[in-house]
């Protein structure tokens, strides 16, 4: 005879209503943990996309599309800037470094992105196979895109128009893969890498193909009549103090305007951060209800548990014991719960990383803890001590003589 | 064995119990009878040390009762006293074997299953071990109550109204296993009733007047 014998077989006596308060509290502290892991994730990958990008240069328009755009790929970026003007920004003494990207076509859904070398660093990215792009025409292949398309060095493919799957072929002007990149779990490894040159060299071609038809439409990074373009300028500071006077100056002395990475994710993550605290506020509830449920249970088992806390007490049983048996027996429930929860939560994430691939990604780290997860932990557990207490009480002021002879 | 002086107690006022003298020596049997209501299961209470009376004292073996602090008396009476409920009150989520070894885990005092089991066996109801509680007849759960009042040997075995709900035969079952069962771990038997039936079972009887 033990104690997690006694709590046990009061657990069995009623198990409809065990498995449903667990249950609830499982789902409960699942939900709070796949949120806070996904929140997690996406919070260090963006972090970790735009760590070394001070800032992004480009066409007026939307600061956060120049971001969204520029660092993490996901969007069409507002339109091209004088390749002259990002020269100039070269002769700052504030700025360390800048890098022109040139972007409008894509293969397979990922960005062909025209660079210069100094790209690779601002990613921490590093070859696998073969060497960079020296001639226009040579491409680099992030590692995902490599593994998705089976591509390797000496291949060629054909880019499409556009920044979406689906555009029309540049089939008379191929890339040749001169390299491919290790995964650097950024977005570098989604991305196809070549010179400007060879960006420019696809669109002189329809350029003329445009001039012949008479159409005329405004297109990606171009050789347009005030000379070379490109599509934007990856800047990075020598000074934190640039912050104060380079974007300013961007702003209201040339035709550019300049964003943040930092600041424009924060402020998208404060967006669908709105998003994330429902369903967490839900996912509490959750918690609260399973809370609720195991005090119902135990407060209306009272009525019977009563005759049985009295008879332990005729056995020897102190107030403070029967007391701490109660307790106990919320907390293992809440504790069961809790650790079930976290390990659903974890496993949902790995199961979502398995299901959508692009997903994979932010589930990498399905299966490392953080420090979040010991609040859920925390909660749960404060809910079952909670559940208790009334019930706890009644059995410590129990009148163990009066409910023997009543019984 | 144990001495009551000058118990009185008050439920709201009202005297419930009033008990001036009454001694009894180590092994004896009493029948502690007197009508409904005269205060026989308070009395077992106080015996007990379920109940503080509101005056008086109480000495049980050497010890003053009254004296000892909430969880000392707790300690106590699990070490000390044996208590057949009317109701039994079995705790219907455990089996057999495990009510029994419940007594003994509460108590503090290691006792073995194996020590259990014999019990069981010697009650008659060896078979019985593995079974909830709500599948026994009120014979059967009866000689696991006393089987549970007796497993810690103590110096007091004490049972409320025992044949209440028995018939003759029945009845005189449950008086003759309760003086076995105190006779062989040297307890004194207390049997609070107003059964008089079971009268001439005992040598000495207490009375209490009826109010």
């Amino acid at each position: 005879m033990n104690l997690a014998r006694i709590v046990l077989a009061y657990a069995r006596r009623s198990p409809l209503t065990t498995l449903l308060n667990l249950a609830l509290l499982t789902l409960g502290v699942a939900t709070i943990t796949l949120l806070l892991l996904l929140t997690t994730a996406l919070d260090e990958r963006l972090k970790r996309d735009a760590a070394a990008i001070d800032l992004v240069v480009g066409a007026k328009g939307s600061p956060l599309q120049l971001v969204l755009a520029g660092v993490y790929h996901v969007d069409v970026p507002p339109g091209n800037i004088p390749l002259g003007e990002v020269e100039k920004l070269r002769a700052d003494p504030l700025i360390a470094e800048v890098v022109p990207i040139a972007m409008g076509d894509s293969y397979r859904g990922a960005h062909i992105v025209g660079t210069e070398p100094a790209f690779l660093g601002l990613y921490n990215a590093r070859l696998a196979q073969g060497a960079l792009w020296k001639a226009p025409m040579d491409a680099v292949l992030g590692a995902d895109v490599a593994r998705q398309s089976g591509l390797a060095v000496g291949a060629s493919f054909a880019g499409s128009h556009g920044l979406a799957q689906g555009g029309e072929l540049h089939a008379d002007n191929p890339y040749r893969v001169v390299g491919v990149l290790q995964s650097a779990g950024t977005v570098i490894d989604r991305l196809v890498l070549t010179g400007v040159e060879s960006v420019w060299k696809v669109h002189e071609h329809e350029e003329q193909e445009a001039q012949e038809k008479h159409e005329s439409e405004p297109h990606a990074a171009d050789a347009g009549p005030g000379g070379r373009e490109v599509t934007m300028a990856l800047v990075r500071y020598a000074t934190p103090l640039a912050a104060v006077s380079v974007p300013r100056r961007i702003d209201s002395d040339t035709s550019m305007q300049a964003a943040s990475p930092a600041y424009e994710s924060a402020r998208l993550f404060t967006v669908f951060g709105v998003g994330t605290d429902v369903v967490r506020g839900f996912a509490v509830f959750l918690i609260v209800a399973a809370a609720l449920g195991m005090f119902i249970a135990l407060y209306q088992a009272m009525d019977e548990r009563q005759y049985d806390l009295a008879i332990m007490r005729a056995l020897g049983a102190s107030r403070g014991r029967v007391c701490a048996m109660l307790l106990l027996e919320s907390i293992v429930l809440a504790a069961a719960g809790a650790i079930i929860g976290v390990a659903l939560g974890h496993a949902l994430l790995a199961g979502i990383g398995a299901w959508l691939p692009a997903a994979s990604s932010l589930a990498a780290g399905a299966w490392t803890l953080v420090s979040g997860e010991i609040g859920v932990v925390a909660l749960a557990l404060a809910g079952g001590i909670l559940a208790a207490l009334l019930p706890a009480w009644r059995a410590y002021r129990l009148d163990v003589a009066a409910t023997l002879a009543k019984g | 064995m144990f001495a009551l002086t000058g118990i009185e107690h008050r439920y709201g006022g009202r005297l419930a119990l009033a008990v001036p003298s009454w001694r009894a020596s180590r092994g004896e049997r009493w029948l502690l009878a007197g009508p409904s209501g005269s205060g026989k299961s308070t009395l077992l209470a106080v015996l007990a040390g379920l109940l503080r009376p509101s005056a008086g004292n109480v000495t049980v073996g050497e010890r003053d009762l009254l004296q000892l602090s909430d969880p000392d008396l707790d300690r106590w009476r699990g070490r000390h006293v044996g208590y057949v409920p009317q109701r039994l009150h079995l705790i219907a989520s455990l089996s057999v074997l495990d009510n029994l070894l419940l007594a003994p885990y509460l108590a503090g005092t290691g006792t073995e299953r194996a020590a259990a089991e014999a019990l069981l066996a010697k009650v008659g109801v060896g078979e019985l071990a593995p079974r909830l509680p709500e599948t026994l007849s009120q014979g059967q759960a009866q000689r696991v109550a006393i089987a549970r009042a007796v497993i810690n040997r103590p110096l007091l075995l004490l049972a409320d109204e025992p044949t209440a709900a028995l018939d003759d035969a029945r009845a005189a079952q449950a008086i003759s296993l309760l003086t076995e069962q105190a006779d062989a771990v040297g307890a004194t038997l207390v049997v609070a009733s107003h059964d008089a039936r079971i009268r001439g079972a005992f040598p000495q009887t207490y009375v209490l007047p009826g109010s």
